[in-house]
């Protein structure tokens, strides 16, 4: 499981043995054992299929009922957001996990000012948190006029990519995508997936849901294909057609 | 005028090449603006507005009462009647910023103006007994709030408008719907002794609201607060710890109603359990939305909640001189409220009508193209921003 196959090879920065989760009777996971490799692996599946739970369980929103987390091999349980957070493991959420109200820069380091203390109360450092947003969204070559911006102005896709500024400022070792084009239009949707391949061919390990089966042929580098809680199937893109695909999702292969 | 604008948009919209996420929006916040005014926030709008707003209350009101009688002296008197109603905004103000309510601060800072009267009367008018209990009291019921809403999950509204009632009558079982005299002269003088020609609770007053706006503006704290009041979902999932912040600024509000409750007792030498407080959260609320802080929660600053209070005892305190009945005064706050909202959302009502009328375009004319798509959602962006 986390030991590599390979003599050598490199640890996977993310992994889980034996992960599972239920629901009353009903299991969203059943012994899923997975490692991830860098660059972009696809998860695709039917709604159900566990797909979501279990990027919440990575994520630290949900603690599984079984099963182990790995981070860089060691062994991890998040009891919540901030634990994934500080362990590497950020996650981009479908419903977007941004506050309208606040600029980009707040954005970037929401729940991570910089502050320093001036008479026993924490002050936020606003002119150091501009300059390093700034910088964070030049690393993921993104063009906004300003940090300052108000994330209420922006369209969709700028929002995901603030999201994505975010997860690369803070050193993430993994980023977890959870359907993050499903609300973009088709322009958009292309310039974010270019952000992403660009993080991808860095060697950055990303993991994304995604319900667009020729996008993720075409985008991905590994597929994982899930079905009833488990993954059912390992595919190389390239390897793979669209009809194999969907008889793994629905069960028919 | 609405051609103009609409080809604006267009152009606006085909700017961006199609692998690059560009950022279209300096063209597009606000109606033509400039990129550094889109770059200023709306609290600062605000704010700028109800200086303005309060110098032209003062213009209209000094011209209209011959000048000599409205200014000088008179000018204190209208601080000085908001200094109460100015200490419970500030928690109020704070609150709501968090994305809640408190309608309990009234009743709130009349037990506390209660316990404070009983207790001092059974031990022998001991000051510092009183105090105590009566701060105490607050928290307590502060902390009763924020328990209840951050913990329990009660909706604030719900939360707050049950403790507004229990609290009031407890005040009332403490004093067993009596009157109840407190004799202190330092409270006494407290509430009626001044420095020069500044009242002592003037200056209470604007101690609190000066320490208020600095904390709400600088500290880390703070700025959790807004962003809990923005997005519980986002804040807690960036690690901020939500329930902890809404507990905190319910404490800090009946921390600021005990304020007002001491404050209350020195000017009026007794416990006021309904006559004092009754209504006084409804006013509290009224200048905190006047002040440009949203229902919503994540916008406006306590320093607008200020403005907000300010404008309020003026438009009072002008009224009456001018010889304006009081029932006006009443229909007068109730007309510049409206007006105030209307106003702080004036631009988002212009973005949506701008989009409004670009989609009666498409819709009619050609079929919305892909470009219209990203053009049609930061329209909406614009709009929400209000």
């Amino acid at each position: 499981m986390v030991d590599s196959a390979a003599p050598g090879a490199a640890v996977p920065r993310l992994a889980a043995a034996g992960l599972s989760k239920w629901y009353g009777h009903v299991a969203a996971l059943n012994q899923v054992s997975v490692e991830f490799l860098p660059g972009l692996t696809g998860i695709v599946g039917d709604n159900g299929a566990g797909k979501s739970t279990m990027l919440k369980i990575f994520s630290g929103v949900e603690v599984p009922d079984e099963g182990t987390v790995f981070v860089d091999g060691a062994p991890r349980a998040f009891g919540s957001a901030r634990e994934a957070r500080a362990a590497g493991i950020e996650s981009l959420y479908q419903d977007l996990a941004l506050v309208e109200t606040m600029s980009i820069a707040d954005n970037i380091f929401l729940g991570r000012e910089p502050a320093r203390q001036v008479l026993g109360l924490r002050v936020i450092d606003r002119r150091a948190m501009r300059r390093e947003a700034d910088l964070a969204l030049s690393r993921v070559r993104i063009d906004m006029p300003s940090s300052r911006l108000g994330v209420r102005q922006l369209s969709g896709g700028q929002r995901q990519a603030v999201a994505i500024a975010r997860a690369m400022h803070f050193g993430a070792r993994v980023v977890l995508l959870d359907e993050p084009t499903a609300a973009l239009g088709p322009r958009e949707t292309a310039a974010f997936m270019s952000i992403i391949r660009d993080m991808a061919d860095r060697e950055e390990t990303v993991v994304m849901v995604g319900h667009n089966l020729p996008q993720m042929l075409e985008l991905a580098d590994h597929l994982l294909v899930m079905r009833a809680g488990m993954v059912v199937a390992t595919l190389e893109p390239q390897q793979t057609t669209l009809r194999e695909l969907t008889d793994f999702m629905v069960g028919s292969a | 005028m609405s051609e103009q604008l609409n080809s604006g948009t267009r152009t606006g919209e085909r700017t961006g090449g199609p692998g690059k996420l560009e950022a279209r929006t300096t063209e597009r916040v606000g109606t033509g603006k400039p990129a550094w005014l889109a770059l200023a926030s709306r609290d600062l709008y605000i704010d700028v507005a109800l200086v303005g707003a309060l110098g032209l209350l003062l213009v209209i009101f000094g011209i209209a009462s011959g000048g000599k009688e409205f200014f000088g002296s008179n000018l204190i008197n209208i601080v000085d009647s908001g200094s109460v109603l100015g200490v419970v905004t500030v928690g109020e103000a704070i609150v709501m910023i968090s994305g809640n309510l408190d309608i309990s601060v009234g009743s709130n800072a009349g037990l506390v103006t209660a316990v404070i009267a009983e207790v001092m009367a059974h031990t022998g008018s001991s000051l510092l007994l009183g105090l105590v209990a009566g701060v105490a009291a607050g928290l307590v019921t502060g902390a009763f709030n924020g328990f209840t809403v951050a913990y329990l999950r009660v909706n604030s509204v719900i939360a707050t408008l049950a403790t507004y009632s229990a609290y009031l009558g407890l005040a009332l079982l403490v004093t067993g719907g009596q009157e109840v005299g407190v004799v202190s002269t330092i409270l006494g003088s407290l509430g009626t002794g001044e420095v020069g020609p500044v009242p002592y609770l003037v200056i209470v007053a604007v101690v609190v609201a000066g320490v208020s706006v600095a904390i709400m503006r600088l500290a880390l704290v703070a700025h959790s607060v807004y962003a809990v009041g923005g997005s519980q979902s986002a804040s807690f999932l960036a690690g901020i710890r939500v329930q902890r912040h809404i507990f905190g600024v319910y404490v800090v509000s009946g921390l600021l109603a005990a304020f007002a409750g001491v404050m209350l007792v020195g000017q009026t030498g007794t416990a006021q359990p309904d006559e004092g407080t009754v209504g006084l959260e409804l006013t509290a609320i009224t200048a905190v939305l006047l002040g440009g802080v949203g229902l919503s929660g994540g916008t406006g600053t306590v320093l607008g909640a200020v403005l907000g209070v300010l404008a309020l005892s003026t438009l009072d305190n002008g009224l009456l001189l001018v010889g304006v009945p009081s029932f006006w005064q009443e229909v007068a706050i109730g007309g510049l409220l409206l007006v105030a909202i209307l106003l702080q959302d004036i631009s988002g009502h212009r973005a949506r009508l701008r989009a409004l009328r670009g989609a009666r375009r498409r819709a009619a004319g050609k079929p919305p193209g892909r470009q219209d798509h990203a053009g049609r959602r930061q329209a909406v962006g614009a709009a929400r921003h209000g």
